[in-house]
């Protein structure tokens, strides 16, 4: 065993730190050396690039690097070490920069390894992929050619030197390496994908629809995840486009906007890509990979993220944020409490402070959460978002006309602003002003055509005035698609109690007070749904106005996203 | 050996020498017989002396990074071009800042008058005479005769509140941002005088970016856990908005009205940064497509309804494939332009973009759906190394083809620059691409400031010196602008300066020229990233030196032809004094400052 294959073999033992250290301590310059360890007549040095100031890194990523610093300046002058265990030390120094995407100093790093140790695919593979991301695209597919001679089974590189040949106009190039991927992994997304941006290219869309057709036929990628990746949307509307067919590339364009929230893309089995992506262990990675976790909806994947982030970096307000949020939706209102209540003492985290108000709201806490919203107004007095909590408050405590007007000066500061065209319409609802409640959702509606929240209130008002009325907008209620939450299943409980249908309603009621279980006892949103199951089994006819302590739960995360801007995009969308 | 392959084999040494710089993809060779680009950097010695401060106090706010804009205007009406720039201020008051404001007195924005003698310009500071005391932390700038009395005015956005200055024919500017209700307090960054609705009174469209209000900034760390600055993804994106202008009240003022929501703006919010004006279907409505931030980008197609319940906008980016690159992705778009880049008559849109992302050119296949060709255009992987803000399309050498400079400066830090201590560690050289025919070639090695790394931002194109070719005014986030005069010989050209038939200049007015095989589809646009150019339009005409014909089609719709034009100075037209116009046909009339 070589001295690179040992070092390799015991790079996740503690005993690394201690065998590097036993190898002295010379800073020179490393020196290249054959692997049997005789100098070269005239050595070639290896400068140690410019490196990121570790003490404005976090600490684990801090730690990362400067234990593989360490390990390359220890190795630099050690005479015996071989060709290979330097190699091997540079292109590890270069994967943890590589990770913090310090391209250029991570560059280096491979060119070192590779040039040490040119038996090893991987460090050329990596220069080529920051060839890549650099736009060096003749370099870059040198490289994985390189690779591919090294390792000719590399669908990774076979992949990303046809996405080369793409990004350049090669369809030719890019054609055969596509087609050679497809012949080792038929169901291979990305070269399918590529092979119809080739026809694309080549104007021949039909072609490029049969491949897209085939990838979400039965058993294919859209079956699998539900949801086909965005590419796979915007070629087959590029082809639409293309053939002019304008009708269905509207109907596919209405997928794209959910598209980019979700942000589904197709895998990818990249191992060597894969472990430069699991050295990012900062809080940041942490709290992003929380972050697209909370965009799937995932929340208990989520929570040990953020929490973990948190750990690392306690001053994270936006994490802590986060977490409420995640734990709230969980039904660990207590611990979201907490959270939000370190969030607020640590940093006056803004959003923080609005939504502990709206906690305090939910738990019947009306004058903490008011004591909140009267600094948060100080600190910023056009804040929508505050008007239209205190809007809130008002409306529980059955001041109306207060209700009223911080409803609308939210509005004012935020024409858009959803939960104030709410609160205004209930407010009005609560006061027996049917007619006027509706008028107003209408002109709500007007603004915010696609709030879901607008509408099943505006079912809700219409469906109290008649049986009738109650019957047609259940009927509009059904045609809406899927309920996908506890408030708009006590829509239709609503409804069907409004429509006369009781037993209906309490088995739809039944359900949503099963799935509030985990709040606790004394939330507002728990005790009225069980006052309504209550009142659905007692049959009771006539349903009285909206209920003034009614309040509706909203959890709106933190927006605050990685600053690396560079696949930031989704995750700032919650 | 030339000198340019010369300065070619030094950059190729210096950028081996520096090893580990920024990424710095490989500029496009030129053969060796081109004569050098004609563009010199001579703003100072033109008297044009103006330094942006972002008043940052090294806490990473994120509205120090995006100014600063300018304009050029011809505010006394006097026939040469003028200049006004956007000034920053303290981005925290109560602390220190990391260099003290460069100027005199307090930070304002400046306007430069310029007296143009013997087609010398020489620019003098005119903001204490005009009393303008424009002040906030600006943004960037539009330039319309709102009022319609023949002088231009201007509407700066700021991080804060927007200012609306009326233009006192050119003796001062009066603020009328309240009396014509036009007050915008949240983030904006560009703007655009465009008459929507056809009704001979500019309209205003304000591009708003994010919500940074108190509370919702905070610290953003990098992957490394690095502080770092924000990006948009950080915070709520917000709405734009659209005032009509309604002209003046019974008693003479200015109004606007506010209707963003019946133009279906307020149901799509977006990061937005730049807005351009183009007619992607050619029915002779202006549409506006809107540069988003990391977002997907916005074409508000406007089908010319504007009465009754909206949306009388329409957001078509999607379905005509503007929203995304040809991947699906959203880009961080950054400065945007709506021109004939391929020369078949139709409008396409190139926008600038992040680093390690590609500039995006997206061709308009002539019925209003496009095509991204950002690689096969050439201007694609040319940009990855590149942050681009600012951008203006204007004909370098009058050859006919509309080339490209874009002015770049990164927003996350750049770790040698950092390590050398530097406080703003944003600089990178800006790019300058020649159109051959469709496909761009680079050429940023020609012109020597370009390689002189800036955090350059806005740009302005406009003839300072009236003698036929466009010269460009780049502003740059705290530092110094820089003008780079077009020191052009030779070509052909045409100056035009359309005038509706209020005597204003005709903003979104589509011109276009048959000389020889030449046939160049030009509009009045309204500017790019933060900034408004000259509202007057070059057209290179290569070698041809015969007579040309201009047809003008005006805001409100109507055709009209304007005959025999002499080559090689501008020449004012008159909307109603063409032929096939409502007016008496008639050549166009030589302008002020024009070309000997």
């Amino acid at each position: 065993m070589t001295g690179g294959r040992l070092l390799r073999s015991l790079a996740l033992t503690p005993w690394l730190v201690l065998v590097a250290a036993g190898w002295g301590c010379g800073a020179g310059a490393d020196r290249i050396g054959d692997a049997e360890g005789t100098p070269e007549p005239t050595p070639k040095v290896y400068a140690m690039p410019a490196m990121p100031d570790l003490e404005t890194l976090d600490a684990p990523s801090a730690a990362q690097l400067s234990e593989r610093l360490e390990r390359v300046r220890r190795l630099k002058g050690n005479p015996r070490a071989d060709a290979e265990g330097r190699g091997w030390a540079w292109g590890e120094l270069g994967m943890v920069l590589h990770a913090y995407t310090e391209f250029e100093p991570a560059a280096t790093c491979y060119r070192y390894a590779a040039e040490l140790d040119p038996s090893d695919p991987r460090w050329t593979y990596y220069l080529a992929h920051i060839h890549r991301a650099d736009g060096r695209f003749p370099e870059s597919t040198a490289g994985f050619s390189r690779v591919l001679e090294l390792s000719p089974d590399s669908a990774p590189s076979l992949f990303w030197r046809a996405r080369n040949s793409t990004d350049t106009a090669e369809w030719s190039a890019a054609k055969m390496d596509f087609e050679a991927i497809l012949e080792r992994q038929p169901d291979h997304v990305g070269a399918t994908l590529g092979l119809a941006q080739v026809a694309l290219a080549a104007g021949d869309a039909a072609a490029a629809l049969d491949l897209l057709d085939a990838l979400e036929g039965p058993g294919g990628l859209a079956d699998a995840r539900g949801t086909p990746p965005t590419a796979l949307v915007e070629i087959r509307l590029a082809a639409h486009r293309q053939l002019g067919n304008l009708d269905e590339a509207k109907a596919l364009a209405a997928l794209l906007p959910e598209q980019k929230l979700g942000r589904v893309e197709f895998a990818l089995s990249d191992p060597w890509m894969e472990a430069v992506a699991a050295l990012r262990v900062s809080a940041q990675t942490a709290a992003r990979r929380g972050m697209r976790f909370i965009l799937q909806g995932r929340y208990d994947e989520a929570q040990p993220w953020l929490e973990e982030a948190l750990e690392l970096d306690p001053e994270r307000a936006d994490v802590r944020h986060n977490l409420a949020a995640v734990l709230v939706r969980r039904g660990k209102g207590d611990e979201a409490l907490e959270v939000l209540e370190e969030a607020v003492a640590r940093t006056d985290h803004g959003p923080s402070r609005l939504l502990l108000a709206r906690l305090y709201l939910a738990r019947g806490r009306d004058d903490d959460a008011e004591r909140l919203l009267r600094t948060a107004l100080v600190d910023d007095p056009a804040s929508a978002a505050a008007h239209a909590a205190l809007g809130e408050l008002h409306r529980y405590r059955g001041a109306w006309p207060l209700a009223l007007e911080s409803f609308r000066r939210a509005r004012a500061e935020a024409e858009q602003h959803e939960l104030a065209h709410v609160g205004e319409s209930m407010t009005l609802f609560a006061q027996g002003e049917v007619d006027a409640s509706l008028e107003t959702l209408r002109r709500s509606l007007e603004i915010l055509p696609e709030s879901r929240l607008l509408r099943h209130l505006r079912w809700r008002v219409a469906g109290i005035r008649s049986p009738a009325e109650a019957s047609s907008a259940l009927v509009e209620l059904e045609a809406s698609g899927p309920l996908t939450s506890a408030s708009q299943a006590e829509t239709r409980a609503w409804l069907l109690a409004a429509a006369g249908r009781f037993e209906e309603a309490v088995e739809i009621q039944t359900s949503v007070l099963a799935a509030l279980e985990n709040l606790p006892p004394e939330d507002v949103a728990r005790r009225i749904a069980g006052e309504r199951l209550a009142r659905y089994r007692s049959s009771a006819k006539g349903q009285a106005p909206w209920p003034p302590g009614e309040r509706f739960l909203e959890l709106p995360l933190s927006p605050r996203a990685p600053a690396d801007a560079g696949e930031s995009a989704a995750a700032a969308r919650p | 050996m030339s000198p340019v392959l010369l300065r070619g084999l030094a950059a190729l040494v210096t950028a081996a020498t520096l090893g580990c710089g920024h990424p710095s993809p490989p500029t496009a060779p030129h053969p060796e017989t081109e004569v050098p680009a004609p563009l010199v950097e001579r703003a100072v010695e033109l008297g044009l002396d103006f330094e942006h401060w972002n008043g940052m106090v090294g806490e990473y706010h994120f509205q120090e990074l995006l100014p600063p804009g300018a304009a050029f205007l011809d505010f006394d009406q006097d026939g040469d071009l003028d200049a006004f720039f956007v000034q920053g201020a303290s981005v925290d008051p109560t602390r220190e800042p990391l260099r003290g404001f460069p100027g005199t007195g307090a930070p304002k924005d400046r306007i430069f008058r310029n007296d143009l003698r013997d087609g010398v310009p020489h620019f003098v500071d005119a903001t204490a005479e005009l009393g303008l005391e424009s002040v906030g932390y600006g943004m960037g700038v539009a330039v319309g005769d709102v009022d319609n009395d023949g002088w231009p005015d201007l509407y700066v956005t700021r991080f804060g509140a927007n200012s609306l200055w009326l233009n006192q024919m050119g003796d001062s500017f009066r603020d009328a941002t309240a009396s014509a209700g036009v007050e915008e307090t949240r983030w904006s960054t560009s703007a655009a005088f465009v008459d929507v609705d056809r009704d001979g009174w500019l309209d205003l469209y304000v591009v708003n970016y994010v919500d940074t209000r108190p509370g919702n900034q905070d610290r953003c760390v990098n992957d490394a856990g690095r502080v770092d600055y924000c990006g948009p993804a950080s915070f709520e994106p917000v709405t734009d908005r659209l005032w009509r202008n309604l002209g003046p009240d019974g008693e003479g003022v200015l109004r606007f009205e506010d209707v963003s929501a019946s133009a279906g703006l307020l149901t799509a919010p977006g990061p937005g940064l730049g807005v351009a004006l183009l007619d992607l279907d050619d029915d002779g409505w202006l549409d506006l497509y809107v540069a988003n931030d990391q977002a997907a980008n916005q074409l508000w197609r406007n089908g010319g309804r504007w009465s009754g319940a909206g949306p009388w906008l329409e957001d078509e980016a999607m379905v005509r494939g503007t929203a995304f690159d040809d991947l699906g992705r959203a880009q961080a778009s950054m400065g945007v332009l709506a021109a004939d880049f391929d020369g078949d008559g139709d409008e396409d849109l190139f926008m600038t973009h992040l680093l390690r992302e590609v500039n995006t050119l997206y061709a308009n296949d002539g019925r209003g759906l496009f095509r991204d060709t950002s690689r096969a255009s050439g201007l694609g992987n040319a940009s990855i190394g590149y942050t681009g803000f600012g951008t203006v399309a204007f004909d370098l050498e009058n050859d006919g083809w509309l080339d490209l400079l874009t002015v770049n400066g990164e927003v996350r830090t750049i770790t040698e620059q950092r390590n050398a201590g530097e406080a703003f560690p944003l600089r990178q050289p800006d790019q300058l691409f020649a159109n051959r025919g469709g496909t761009f070639e680079e050429v940023s090695d020609r012109v020597e400031i370009l390689g002189v790394a800036a955090v350059g931002r806005g740009a302005a194109v406009g003839d300072i010196d009236n003698d036929g070719d466009a010269d460009v005014l780049v502003t740059v986030c705290d530092g110094r602008a820089r003008l780079l005069v077009n020191r052009t010989e030779g070509a052909t050209w045409l100056g035009v300066r359309a005038l509706d038939r209020r005597g204003r200049d005709a903003l979104g007015a589509r011109l276009e020229v048959t000389a020889g095989p030449l046939h160049l589809v030009r509009r009045i646009g309204a500017g790019s990233f933060l900034s408004a150019h000259d509202p007057r339009v070059l057209f290179g005409l290569g070698d041809h030196r015969g007579a040309v014909e201009v047809t003008v089609r005006w805001p409100d719709g109507a055709a009209e032809r304007f005959p025999k034009l002499e080559v090689g100075r501008y020449h004012q037209l008159r909307q109603g004094r063409g032929r096939g116009g409502k007016g008496r046909s008639g050549d166009g009339q030589p302008t002020k400052g024009q070309a000997p």
